[in-house]
């Protein structure tokens, strides 16, 4: 009896933790605390996928383990899906680490078979007109793949080949198989002592973006900006009360070999089971007419409309440096629930000036015929313009107010802005402000810009490549980051030209 | 524990079935991977490009004269061309690699000609009426000769259980090597199989845990053991080899460049490991058992306190112009020469994660990259990702035509640093590897590490900028 009270456990826990208690292995079920530091997608861009998720997380956790003396093994469970085996770091083991292994035989019934070939099984027939059940032990002879093969009393057999109702029983799980891919180390422990391990891997499966919402002042000189740090866990892990924290930059990857899951489907195929009937064509018959819908079609939905506007939230802590990277704290412990988005502050600022301009590239020799321009808001990342921190790259939203709702101007994209850089924030597309592009002679272009506005427009147009040779006619233009810029402002309902002559070689004079 | 096990035999059978079977005759399965296996005393040389040299001492008895032995529990990947067999007092006649799998399709193929049992059960009563069949054809469906008429399996849906007398020799179920050997005498004695076998292979992953105001890391070495033969290799001595045995199929292979190489100055110690040929050797201490579908990591290095620094690397193409500043790369740079100061050890090649401290001490990964195998006394720079405080902008400011094939380009380019305190960014212009290149003005003195590029020192002050600036005169 005692026997059997020590094994009732084990086996209600098939199903969850496979592995009945074996001596000299120590399971830690789930971990203390959870750290969890989330980088993103070195290439992101635009929303997340939250089905592929390309940025990965730092996991670090404590656990409490009571470590024998001896040899031992030591078994983490609950760690993430997406774990990187290699990456694992475990300390805080009196007797040091002496392996780490990742196991990834998984219990299937692909596995049991695997697992029990050459071995005893049972074999139950049910009766279908009776019910009648009728056991008896047979020995797996081949399999799982191509189906299964069994020496029964009467000889040789196949698995589910001759249309009665027919199951296998295992006597128990073989070893070696889990629920989940499992991490354990083994170590040796001068003694015998519960200690506060800590485990630390990167796991796949995690990312982070920042979105920027951009509110425009009813002055149309200063805005507020606010940024969202959404981040999304893939894992079917829940991290409860996690120290979260997030990482801005690019870090360099290697690609390691994922975990290779030894799940092999069962497959019970049989040997040829044609019969003289089975060529016969079957009947078809033809599918009924569709169902008519009456009422209109649906056009396609419009795009969810964008986060409305928070709530004025505390200023967020500055981030710390991380060598040459930016680590973001979420100041409260907050829980990471799998397969789920999350967001909070990652920066606010408010009054920030800005400069509303319009932009459009052109190239010499390419007709334009009264295109749209681009609006931008020109920022300076700096202390004495309302910024002066790190800008993560992300999403961009700009709104402005109208008689108290808000309006979305336009969506874009920031890359990493360090301090003390100017960067740009698109606020939609201009068709007041138009540009024209006409050629004049073999190397003489005409541009015209128009305005139909009723506010003085300025308007930046770079020409060309960096290093192209463009001269104005009749005005010089700046280099700006490399490329010959008109800048000009366009009054109200007025026009502005400009000639210019291009060449890649010397320019005839 | 084993009471245990036919407890949950006898619990996992229905109760309807208990009387007819007698459960504690099953035996209980296996209690770790790859017990009962057949292997011998084995022992696994792992070489990096996916090959492993086995080799299983097995107690084999055989009687005298021509014998045909099987070895089966070899490496499922096991390249059969490569076996070899020594053996005292016996020598290989033939050697087979059986592939034909024991299915329920290759069972009834393999009947064809012979005389099955047909056991049919009546539907409404259950009751089973056995007949004697001949096999006389297995294409799509099967064929049967019973007592003279002729039918085909199953044609009417009902149950028919087919029983086979016997296995067919041929058909195995595993992939199984077999030898014919002749042997001089009888007698149990040992044979050493050794073969090639795919599957098995090793890598390095290094701990660099940074620390930038002492200017140190601290590096661990993991060898990782990765199996996906579909073979556990019980209780092996292991040996793993630093170095690439080569293969012919290697030759068009060229590996894809990464986007920040690691850079290394290749050194000249010889590491006190144990040397094979040219080759570095790494044994495990102890024996172990690699399991089928296991990664496994060993220690092998960890050292303390090795010189370490951060710096700055900016590589622009030919003509390389950018609109907004680009991220530099953020450099490691450590040694492992012998003797204080460095890692002091060769390195096999592997991936290394550099972790820092943040401002609460706990270690958080900054980047990784992989290195090559690394003799002792080499410097490397490690390339850990971009930087976000350290920029540069390269600017095409004027490209003028000189000739038909000469050109004059001016280059500008604005380092900035937002970062607290003054960095060193070392600026290269690569692409100038045309044989008449000439930078005709600079404002800062360059170095021509070699003829493809040109490379400039720069010191950026805290929360400021730089400018270089040069001319360049060439063909393109």
């Amino acid at each position: 009896m005692r026997a059997l009270l020590t094994v009732l456990p084990a086996l209600i826990a098939i199903g969850a933790a496979p592995l009945p208690a074996i001596p000299g292995v120590v399971t830690s079920p789930a971990p203390a605390t959870v750290a969890l530091t989330v980088y993103r997608s070195p290439y992101g861009r635009g929303a997340m996928n939250l089905g592929y998720l390309q940025g990965f997380a730092l996991v670090t956790e404590t656990r409490r383990i009571a470590v024998p003396k001896g040899a031992s093994t030591l078994r983490f469970e609950g760690v993430a899906e997406g774990i990187v085996p290699v990456s694992a770091v475990v300390e805080g083991l009196p007797g040091g680490v002496l392996e780490k292994n990742r196991d990834a035989r998984l219990l299937s019934p692909a596995a049991l078979v695997d697992g029990t070939l050459g071995r005893t099984v049972t074999l139950t027939r049910t009766d279908r007109a009776t019910g009648r059940r009728v056991s008896e032990q047979a020995t797996i002879i081949a399999g799982p793949a191509k189906g299964v093969v069994l020496k029964t009393r009467a000889g040789i057999e196949t698995l589910r080949c001759s249309g009665l109702p027919e199951r296998l029983s295992f006597a128990g799980v073989p070893g070696g198989l889990s629920a989940k891919p499992v991490l354990s180390v083994s170590t040796v422990s001068p003694v015998a002592r519960t200690v506060t391990v800590k485990l630390s891997y990167l796991a796949s499966g995690f990312d982070w973006r920042s979105s920027y919402v951009a509110t425009v002042a009813p002055d149309g000189r200063t805005l507020d900006l606010f940024a969202w740090l959404t981040l999304a866990n893939a894992n079917p892990e829940r991290f409860p009360d996690a120290q979260l924290s997030a990482v801005a930059g690019r870090l360099n990857r290697v690609w390691t070999p994922g975990l290779e899951r030894a799940v092999a489907a069962l497959s019970l195929s049989c040997y040829p089971l044609g019969t003289t009937t089975s060529d016969l064509p079957e009947e078809t018959f033809e599918e009924a007419d569709d169902i008519v819908v009456t009422g209109s079609r649906m056009a396609a939905p419009p795009p969810p409309p964008p986060p409305p506007a928070p709530e004025p939230a505390p200023a967020p802590p500055a981030p710390e440096n991380l060598g040459d990277l930016k680590l973001y704290r979420v100041p409260m412990r907050v829980t990471v629930a799998p397969r789920a988005q999350k967001q909070v502050a990652l920066l606010s600022r408010a009054g920030v000036p800005f400069d509303r301009r319009y932009r459009v590239r052109l190239y010499p020799g390419q007709p334009v015929a009264s295109a749209p321009t681009r609006i931008v808001l020109a920022l300076r990342n700096r202390r004495d313009a309302g910024l002066g921190l790190p800008l993560p790259a992300g999403s961009t939203a700009v709104y402005a107010a109208r008689n108290g709702e808000r309006l979305l101007l336009g969506q874009g994209a920031l890359t990493d802005r360090a301090e003390g850089e100017s960067f740009r924030i698109s606020a939609g597309i201009s068709t007041q402000v138009t540009v024209m592009q006409e050629r004049i002679s073999a190397d003489i272009m005409r541009v015209v810009l128009t305005n139909a506005g009723v506010a003085p427009a300025s308007v930046d147009v770079p020409i060309g490549t960096a290093g192209q040779r463009i001269e104005a006619i009749d005005a010089t233009l700046p280099i700006v980051d490399g490329a010959p810029t008109w800048r000009v402002i366009v009054a109200p309902g007025g026009t502005a030209e400009l000639r210019y002559r291009y060449c890649w070689d010397r320019c005839q004079r | 524990m084993r009471n245990g096990w036919m407890i949950a035999g006898l619990l996992a059978l229905p109760t309807n079935a208990v009387a007819q079977v007698s459960p504690t005759t099953v035996p209980p399965p296996a209690a770790v991977p790859g017990a009962g296996s057949a292997q011998g005393d084995v022992s696994v040389t792992i070489y990096n490009g996916d090959v492993a040299l086995v080799q299983d001492v097995r107690q084999l008895n055989l009687a005298a004269g021509r014998v045909r032995q099987s070895f089966p529990d070899v490496s499922a990947q096991i390249r059969p061309e490569t076996v070899s067999l020594t053996m005292p007092d016996a020598g290989i006649v033939e050697q087979n690699f059986d592939y034909d799998l024991l299915s329920p399709s290759s069972l009834m193929e393999k009947a064809v000609g012979e005389t099955i049992t047909l056991v049919r059960t009546n539907p409404a009563t259950g009751a089973e009426t056995r007949e004697r069949a001949r096999v006389l054809a297995v294409n799509g469906g099967v064929v049967l000769d019973i007592n003279g008429r002729i039918e085909v399996l199953r044609d009417d849906g009902l149950p028919v259980r087919a029983v086979f007398d016997r296995v067919p020799e041929s058909l195995r179920a595993r992939p199984t090597l077999s030898v014919t050997l002749a042997s001089a005498r009888p007698g149990s004695r040992p044979g050493t199989l050794s073969y090639l076998t795919r599957g098995l292979g090793w890598s390095a992953d290094y701990v660099a845990l940074f620390d930038d105001k002492a200017g140190t890391i601290d590096v661990q070495g993991w060898v990782t053991l990765r199996n996906t033969s579909g073979t556990t290799f019980t209780n092996a001595k292991t040996l793993l080899v630093a170095g690439e045995v080569g293969s012919a199929n290697d030759e068009h292979d060229a590996p894809v460049r990464p986007r920040r190489p690691v850079r290394t100055q290749a050194g000249s110690e010889t590491s006190a490991r144990e040397q094979l040929g040219d080759y570095y050797l790494y044994p495990l201490a102890e024996r172990t058992t690699i399991a089928d579908k296991q990664t496994k990591q060993v220690s092998f290095l960890d050292v303390k306190g090795v010189a370490a620094s951060s710096g700055y690397r900016f590589d622009n193409g030919w003509l390389g112009t950018a609109d907004a500043p680009r991220s530099a790369q953020s450099v490691l740079r450590f040694s492992n020469r012998g003797g204080a100061g460095g890692v002091g050890d060769a390195l096999p090649a592997g991936t290394v994660r550099v972790y820092i401290r943040d401002a609460r001490g706990q270690p958080q990964f900054t980047g990784e990259n992989r290195i090559e195998h690394t003799p002792q006394g080499s410097t490397i720079a490690l390339p850990t990702g971009d930087a976000f405080d350290v920029k540069v902008q390269p600017t095409v400011v004027e490209r003028t035509r000189l000739g038909s094939d000469r050109w004059r380009t001016r280059m500008r380019y604005t380092l900035t640093n937002a970062r607290p305190r003054a960095v060193t960014v070392e600026l290269v212009q690569s692409g100038l590897d045309w044989s008449d290149t000439r930078i005709t003005e600079e404002s800062r003195k360059s170095d021509r590490p070699n003829a493809g590029s040109a490379t400039w020192q720069v010191p950026v002050p805290a929360n400021g900028e730089a400018v270089v600036t040069a001319t360049f005169d060439t063909r393109y």
